[in-house]
């Protein structure tokens, strides 16, 4: 791995704390539908940053108090107390519209409603709240947790997103991202950042199928592995079908069974439900490692009365397997794509938590008649591959490439309501087409676009990306004024689009409002709106050396209130040990104010304390000569 | 000699050797000269990946995402985006062929001579009247439809052999000799072939009519 750089960079870092990353780190990020992750690479190997609470993964869950946002597992702990505000499975509703999700809303406990313009509400303690905005908390969350992690200040990320999202939902999330303080520099496939990963592990070459299972997507991706190259061949997925989904098959069944024995509905309350779901996802993860277990649930929360019934594996997968069996035509589409059969494949890489399931595992070979491969980590691959992306981007990679591919057609509505496509599915990105467009009728000054994103022939069963109108034409006759438009395809698999007026050579800005997103100028106003609420760069960067001065006075100060106990009268002792818990306190809050006046205070009043300490240790150093001689 | 539009230096590279900025891709090139290889209809794939790899190892917006001028950013963008196309078509044999005579003038006059009668894709007589043949036969005898079937297919597909052949054969001419005339006679093949084509679509309705 090239590192060249790296020694440069490490001649910043502060009073020689040896272990300091370089200045403005860029994080890998997975955006996950249940967890998410953060990952970085030092030094040419990748590793994922723990959270401020100490754990490698942080739940997808946001619950909200008074508007405040409490993120990972505090919320998720929250999904069952207070079910009416918090907010999980955020990722299925990003990108998209009120009427798209008519499938999973009555499986969300918390509030949905539609905007006058057919905007999608998330409502929580009587606020309403876009997909992009939560995702932008976890997302902020999972910064603040890098920063804690690495002592830097981050402000670029690769963020993951599935394969198969189209061009709402990479919009929605870059959105998020910028939201969230980060630029994000690239939006990355998931399966393609788990092949880097792999492929960086397992240093094979060959053509490989990733078969990636998430709480909320499926994808398969083909790729080919040659000399650092990582070339995706095909893709295809399937964006509503994840582990969630096993959830809430186990939930079903034991919600009929629990009404046929006792009457109860266990859907009647969101309570309820968030307990039910909860209690299913338990008898899921249990079933990767064992052949029986208990489905327990309550059936009135906190009353401790509880239905309790066993299963086995058997019958899990039974009530599973029809579900799962939803992956094999997205296998077969990208084998045909990539015009390749499943004996060309060498490899079957394993990626996402579900995959630990031995059903899941058995699907997979059923499909691509070979045992897949588990070796890499299901649930850490994909951030640690966004890592090295993020490195390769920096320029400090330059041994590996990813050469990626747009998963769905893109093209324009025309006459009648049908779809002529201008950039095929798994065309090599970036890419661009040209379109002509000219007036129907005489003295027509404007001409309206309507881009489309999909497979089918008919528009309206397409994904309706933006709608522009290509104005300000000089009238004529029908036919006569030409505007050529440019579509271009970036490498984060994200649609631009550029037109000119061919007659008069005139540049006409379209601006492309995203169906369901936000545009520039959206975030930039909420961004505006959310700098209060928020740690500037600057008041970071005083933070972190607060920080660093604090931390060492308070932690020699700790240690010390046995001695002060022993020395000091019992009041100035307890004083000394008050100081100490504000501080702490203090630091958690992460203000530095508060956090140097609490330093100053706590230098003067174990003056006299250190003092005494001096004292008696040279005492016993005299004793102890004493005793020698 | 071309020279960088960045730093004047002369270069007829994607990225220029001296200062390291990606060129704009020019009106004179085209997806042969891109990708640097001869303009044939006779590729290599696995020397054709090799360049296409080695051309994306420096020119992807991969390698201009940090820090450099924004200029650069789009400029690789763009050029990389004419690199994919370029690969994309020249590894597949019809797509290849379709742009060589595109490029070479040929395939331009292609809507006037489908209007035209004399070289409209239309259905050798013999193979018309065997198709009318086959299908009232299979009404009249369903019972040696399948038989009848099979052959008919046959007929097609050593048609569509022997057009393969001949076109390629005047491939291989031109790619010795640049002969023009041979893409003359190649864009003709061509659609003259899409009878094929849109006989393999009516076999399959035939078929599945009858539940074959």
């Amino acid at each position: 791995m090239a590192s060249e750089s790296s020694s440069s960079e490490h001649e910043h870092s502060d009073h020689g704390s040896h272990s300091s990353p370089p200045v403005g780190a860029v994080i890998g990020i997975d955006l996950g539908t249940t967890n998410s992750l953060v990952a970085i690479v030092e030094n040419g190997v990748p590793r994922v940053l723990l959270s401020r609470e100490g754990e490698r993964m942080i739940p997808s869950v946001v619950t909200l108090r008074d508007g405040k946002p409490f993120v990972g597992y505090a919320a998720k702990r929250e999904k069952v107390l207070s079910p009416g505000e918090t907010v999980f499975s955020a990722k299925r509703l990003l990108g998209r519209g009120f009427s798209d999700i008519s499938a999973i809303r009555s499986s969300l406990p918390y509030g949905l409603e539609e905007s006058v313009d057919g905007q999608l509400k998330i409502m929580v303690g009587g606020k309403a709240y876009s997909a992009i905005e939560i995702s932008a908390m976890i997302l902020r969350e999972l910064k603040s947790s890098a920063e804690a992690a690495l002592g830097v200040l981050v402000q670029k990320a690769v963020i993951t997103v599935p394969a198969y999202f189209n061009d709402s939902q990479r919009q929605a999330t870059r959105a998020a991202g910028r939201l969230a303080g980060l630029e994000v520099l690239r939006i990355v496939n998931e399966p393609t950042a788990a092949s880097l990963a792999y492929g960086l592990q397992e240093k094979k070459q060959g053509i490989i199928a990733v078969f990636d299972l998430g709480g909320g997507t499926f994808d398969l991706s083909i790729l080919k592995l040659r000399d650092g190259i990582f070339e995706v061949l095909a893709t295809h997925g399937n964006t509503t079908l994840g582990g969630d989904d096993l959830d809430r098959a186990i939930a079903a069944k034991m919600a009929a069974e629990v009404k046929v024995s006792t009457g109860i509905d266990l859907y009647s309350s969101p309570l309820q439900t968030a307990s039910l779901l909860e209690a299913a996802e338990k008898l899921k993860i249990s079933f990767a490692s064992h052949e029986h277990s208990l489905f327990s649930v309550d059936l009135c929360v906190g009353a401790g009365k509880s239905f309790d019934r066993e299963w086995t594996r058997d019958e899990f997968d039974q009530l599973v397997r029809p579900i799962l069996l939803a992956t094999r035509e997205s296998c077969f589409h990208a084998l045909d794509d990539a015009e390749l059969t499943v004996e060309d494949i060498t490899e079957v890489v394993m990626v996402g938590g579900p995959t630990r399931l031995k059903i899941v595992q058995q699907i997979a070979e059923e499909i691509f008649g070979r045992k897949p491969n588990t070796s890499v980590h299901p649930d850490e691959v994909v951030a640690l591959g966004a890592a090295i992306q993020a490195d390769i981007l920096t320029g400090k990679n330059q041994e590996l490439l990813l050469l990626d591919v747009v998963p769905l057609s893109l093209g324009i509505e025309t006459y009648g309501g049908i779809m002529e496509p201008f950039i095929k599915r798994n065309t090599r990105i970036p890419t661009s087409a040209r379109e002509m467009f000219t007036t129907f009728v005489d003295n027509q000054t404007g001409v309206d676009v309507h881009v489309l994103q999909g497979e089918r022939e008919q528009a309206a069963e397409n994904r309706s990306l933006a709608r522009f109108k290509l104005g300000g034409l000089d009238a004529g006759p029908a036919g006569f004024p030409r505007v050529e438009v440019t579509f271009l395809i970036d490498a984060d698999g994200i649609l631009q689009v550029e037109a000119r007026d061919l007659r008069s050579g005139r540049e006409s800005s379209v601006e492309v409002k995203p169906s369901f997103g936000l545009r520039e100028d959206e975030i930039e106003e909420m961004l505006e709106a959310a700098k209060v609420n928020l740690l500037s760069d600057l008041d970071f960067k005083r933070w972190i050396e607060v920080k660093n001065q604090a931390e060492p006075v308070l932690r020699a100060a700790m240690k010390k209130v046995p001695d002060a106990y022993r020395l000091l009268d019992r009041d100035d002792a307890k004083k000394i040990e008050l100081i100490c818990e504000k501080m702490r306190t203090a630091m958690d809050a992460r203000d530095p104010e508060w956090v140097q006046n609490l330093k100053y205070e706590l230098e003067s009043s174990t003056t006299r304390l250190a003092e005494l300490v001096i004292a008696e240790a040279i005492q016993s150093g005299r004793e102890g000569i004493a005793k020698k001689t | 000699m071309k020279r960088c539009a960045f730093c004047g230096h002369e270069t007829t590279e994607h990225i220029c050797p001296k200062c390291g900025g990606p060129q704009p891709v020019d009106p004179s090139e085209n997806y042969f000269s891109l990708l640097g290889v001869e303009r044939a209809f006779q590729q290599d794939l696995p020397s054709l990946e090799k360049k296409f790899y080695d051309i994306s190892r420096t020119l992807h917006p991969d390698r201009f995402a940090a820090g450099t001028d924004s200029k650069w950013k789009v400029i690789s963008v763009e050029r990389m985006s004419a690199v994919n196309k370029a690969y994309q078509t020249l590894t597949k044999r019809d797509s290849l062929r379709r742009y060589l005579l595109e490029l070479e003038g040929v395939s331009l006059g292609r809507k006037e001579k489908a209007e035209g009668d004399s070289s409209n894709p239309v259905m050798p007589m013999e193979l018309a009247e065997e198709w009318f043949d086959l299908q009232d036969a299979v009404m009249e005898n369903p019972e040696s439809a399948l038989a009848r079937i099979s052959a008919f297919e046959r007929g097609i597909r050593e048609r569509s052999d022997e057009l393969k052949s001949r076109v390629s054969f005047l491939e291989n001419e031109y790619d010795a000799n640049a002969s023009r005339e041979a893409l003359l006679k190649i864009d003709k093949l061509v659609l003259d072939g899409q009878y094929l084509k849109s006989m393999d679509r009516d076999l399959i309705r035939l078929k599945s009519r009858l539940g074959i």
